[in-house]
């Protein structure tokens, strides 16, 4: 046989598969999901520094009575699904929306527009830079490069002068990192080691084999949680914690999307693919359900104090009262699921798509803070338009 | 190109193409779908880096080979919670899928592994030796030492003539 007769060979078996359409939003959600739990917040200084403009106090518009926290096991609890009716905003674009809001301070974080990073006064343009700037760390800025050889990707830190020193041995192909929650602690996913590195005193911490395919999901105060896949979508949550003997099972029912810092509540998904939960975990499994979502009113991103969700219709949870609300006077016909990176427990960044996009291919977006206590949103500046690019860690736009 | 017009069109454009590869590994239809929108759901957190990749492609590839590669090793874990409600099957779509997975098997069962994975990307991802290569981790020249087995080991199947006549599936 030769090439040729292969590459017919090849061809005329896989032309007999019959492949449906791409599942192109599921594809994106899960993504986004995936995105959304990895973008966690420096919050000691940096909520200090937001300079909100929240308009006046704004009632939180509660939706129509829906289900409230409910108790029970993790299978056995009767949970009604809720389809929550929220109160719908005032009927008008997206723009006209954002054009009405009032004009807030910049994200209270690192960000990028276009080539140019900004961290509060400090900015420059990281073009022609061999690496790519991932947030702030102690000492300087997380960078993720691959200096060695291509598909190797390291991170490192780069000092104010632009010299970067680079954190352990290469790592695997296409890894994957989190940082803790005060961006002391950096794990990173290769393959299936996890390493652990002390982002103070620039080493590593400790390692582990985890067995198999490994996503990172968040490194809080409990440890690394993280996901190992059976690489056909299966797969268990594990917590890691470094001075314990390897990572231990946890029983989360299902690869959770988002958890709050301390770990006490987490989004799953549900039996029906349709729906996700909002759930008290208790640190290592669920003990109650407390809010139960479907279709566009279910949720993909939580608050890192764990009171509220967001929904993929762009309204609020609180998990505390069961209610959903939407944003204030937000519009109906708003975007699902925009890139939302939280400041804190109460504000909210959230990448919003205009539309119709005026000309060319690339979606025109504006970034908006809200208000998850008072409903109340702002625009934020120099942050619309094409080209801004957001940064994996910290919860920019 | 913001990450969500970039990802969503490569998406739609590679979608088909990489189910059709994960069968040729080896999986079944819905494993080969599940596994792909594993990985590309992977690629979508990495898309900075796979964006920046020489070839695109081969990123991706080597995405969903180191995937399905883990899981056959661990087959072992048998049934796990899924939040995915099995679809009812149907009895002449479920002979379609033997039969395809029948004539697959005896086209490709006879390959390692590891030539089969060069096979598939070589031959039906059409990429590159040297795309090949970065996809699976290997050198060049480990590439064509497996390509050359591989057709030794195809031209030994007594199944292929037919196949290529079209006589079968």
């Amino acid at each position: 046989m030769n090439e040729r007769e292969a590459t017919d060979l090849l061809d005329k078996l896989g032309s007999q598969v019959t492949v449906g359409p791409p599942p192109v939003k599921r594809v994106l959600e899960d993504g986004k999901r995936g995105l959304s739990r990895r973008r966690r917040l420096l919050t000691t200084s940096a909520v200090a520094a937001v300079s909100l403009v929240i308009a006046a106090a704004a009632l939180v518009r509660p939706g129509t009575s829906v289900e409230g926290p409910t108790t029970g096991g993790p299978t056995g609890g009767h949970v009604r699904t809720i389809s929550p009716t929220v109160e719908p905003g005032q009927a008008s674009s997206v723009r006209t929306w954002v054009a009405s809001l009032p004009q807030g301070g910049p994200p209270a974080v690192p960000y990028l527009v276009g080539d140019t990073f900004h961290d509060g006064a400090a900015s420059w343009s990281t073009r022609g830079e061999p690496y790519r700037v991932l947030d702030k760390v102690p000492g300087g800025y997380l960078v993720e490069g691959n200096p060695d050889r291509e598909y190797a990707w390291r991170y490192g830190i780069r000092d104010g002068s632009g010299g970067v020193s680079w954190l352990g041995a290469a790592p695997e192909f296409d890894p994957l990192a989190v940082l803790s929650t005060d961006h002391s602690q950096l794990a990173v996913v290769a393959g299936s080691l996890i390493h652990l590195f002390d982002l103070e005193q620039r080493t590593e911490l400790a390692s582990i084999d985890a067995g198999g395919y490994v996503e990172p999901i968040q490194l809080v105060d409990a440890g690394l949680l993280y996901a190992v896949y059976s690489g056909t979508g299966n797969g268990q949550a594990h917590l890691w914690k470094p001075a314990a003997n390897g990572g231990a099972p946890v029983d989360l029912q299902y690869i959770p999307a988002s958890v709050s810092d301390d770990l006490t509540r987490a989004l799953v998904p549900d039996s029906n693919i349709r729906c996700w939960r909002a759930v008290d975990v208790s640190g290592t499994q669920v003990t109650s359900t407390l809010y139960k979502s479907c279709g566009l009113q279910r949720t993909y991103t939580i608050s890192p104090d764990g009171a509220h969700a967001l929904t993929v219709d762009m309204k609020v949870v609180n998990l505390n009262s069961g209610t959903a609300s939407a944003f204030a006077d937000a519009p109906t016909d708003g975007p699902t699921m925009p890139d939302a990176v939280w400041e804190d427990s109460e504000h909210v960044l959230l990448r919003l798509e205009l539309r119709p996009a005026p000309s060319g291919l690339d979606r025109e977006a504006v970034t908006v803070r809200c208000s998850v206590v008072t409903s109340d949103c702002e625009r934020v500046p120099e942050t619309s338009g094409p080209g801004l690019t957001a940064l994996d860690f910290t919860r920019t736009p | 190109m913001d990450r969500d017009t970039e990802f969503t069109e490569y998406v739609a454009v590679r979608w088909a193409a990489l189910v059709r590869s994960a069968v040729l590994l080896g999986c079944n239809v819905h494993d080969a779908e599940d596994l792909v929108q594993r990985a590309l759901s992977r690629c979508y957190i990495s898309w900075p880096k796979v964006r920046t990749a020489d070839n695109r492609d081969a990123y991706v590839y080597r995405v969903l080979v180191n995937a399905h590669a883990d899981s056959r090793r661990r087959r072992w874990w048998g049934e796990q919670p899924s939040p995915l409600l099995p679809e009812q099957a149907d009895e002449a779509d479920e002979a379609s899928k033997v039969d395809l997975a029948d004539a697959v098997e005896r086209a490709l069962g006879r390959l390692s592994e590891a030539n089969r994975s060069v096979v598939v990307l070589r031959y039906y991802a059409l990429l590159s030796e040297r795309e090949t290569a970065d996809a699976l981790n290997i050198s060049q020249g480990t590439v064509k030492s497996r390509l050359s087995r591989a057709l030794t080991e195809l031209s030994k199947s007594d199944h292929l003539a037919d196949l290529a006549d079209g006589n079968e599936g």
